[in-house]
């Protein structure tokens, strides 16, 4: 029952932050039209540094963005 | 469509990231890993795991970001985002979000935020589009 209870309270809490962060960065996320923003990220090896426009006038990309949680 | 078979079908033609972003449910953090609701969630989304505690660094955000695209086995590369979740801030990509970015450098398609707006059957049809 007290597991179920800090679920429910965990629950509470975290999802008003999320809420709200994704109120705040959503406004300012590209909407269809809009210029990607650029970024330049590692591979899981850190072997390679990958730019978003480097794929400019060569593929469209698909962003799948998320975590293992 | 699951994302797999997303990928699979459309790698030729378009390039998929997966941009490895802050974990949305450590256990130190809005954990699902407890109680009888913690169990449903877990029931419901079994490809997640429930045993991770926020990474402290890059370094630490990077082995649980090869940790999961082994477990997820997508077949396409993984970016970590920083510590500092520029690029997830810049996407308002908590928890998990879809793009679809044109050669043009312009977004194509904006998905929905997550996790109710992340639909992979969107993507698919933004994709047809994109191409026809």
């Amino acid at each position: 029952m007290g597991s179920n209870i800090n679920f429910i309270k965990n629950t509470l809490f975290y999802r008003r932050e999320f809420n709200q962060w994704q109120q705040k960065f959503d406004a300012l996320a590209p909407k269809a039209g809009d210029q990607a923003p650029d970024f330049e990220l590692q591979t899981i090896d850190g072997g390679k540094h990958v730019r978003l426009s480097d794929f400019r006038g060569v593929k469209p990309v698909a962003l799948i963005f998320g975590s293992f949680t | 469509m699951s994302l797999r078979a997303l990928c699979e079908r459309f790698l030729e033609q378009v390039q998929f990231l997966s941009i490895y972003i802050r974990e949305a449910h450590p256990v130190d953090g809005w954990w699902f890993g407890e109680g009888l609701l913690g169990w449903l969630v877990r029931k419901r989304i079994p490809q997640a795991a429930y045993h991770v505690y926020d990474p402290q660094d890059f370094e630490e955000r990077r082995a649980l970001a090869g940790e999961c695209e082994a477990s997820l086995k997508y077949g396409i590369p993984t970016l970590v985002d920083g510590m500092n979740d520029r690029v997830s801030q810049a996407y308002a990509a908590r928890p998990t979000r879809l793009y679809l970015v044109g050669e043009d450098g312009r977004v194509a398609y904006a998905g929905g935020l997550g996790p109710w707006g992340f639909k992979p059957h969107e993507l698919e049809g933004a994709i047809e589009i994109y191409f026809s």
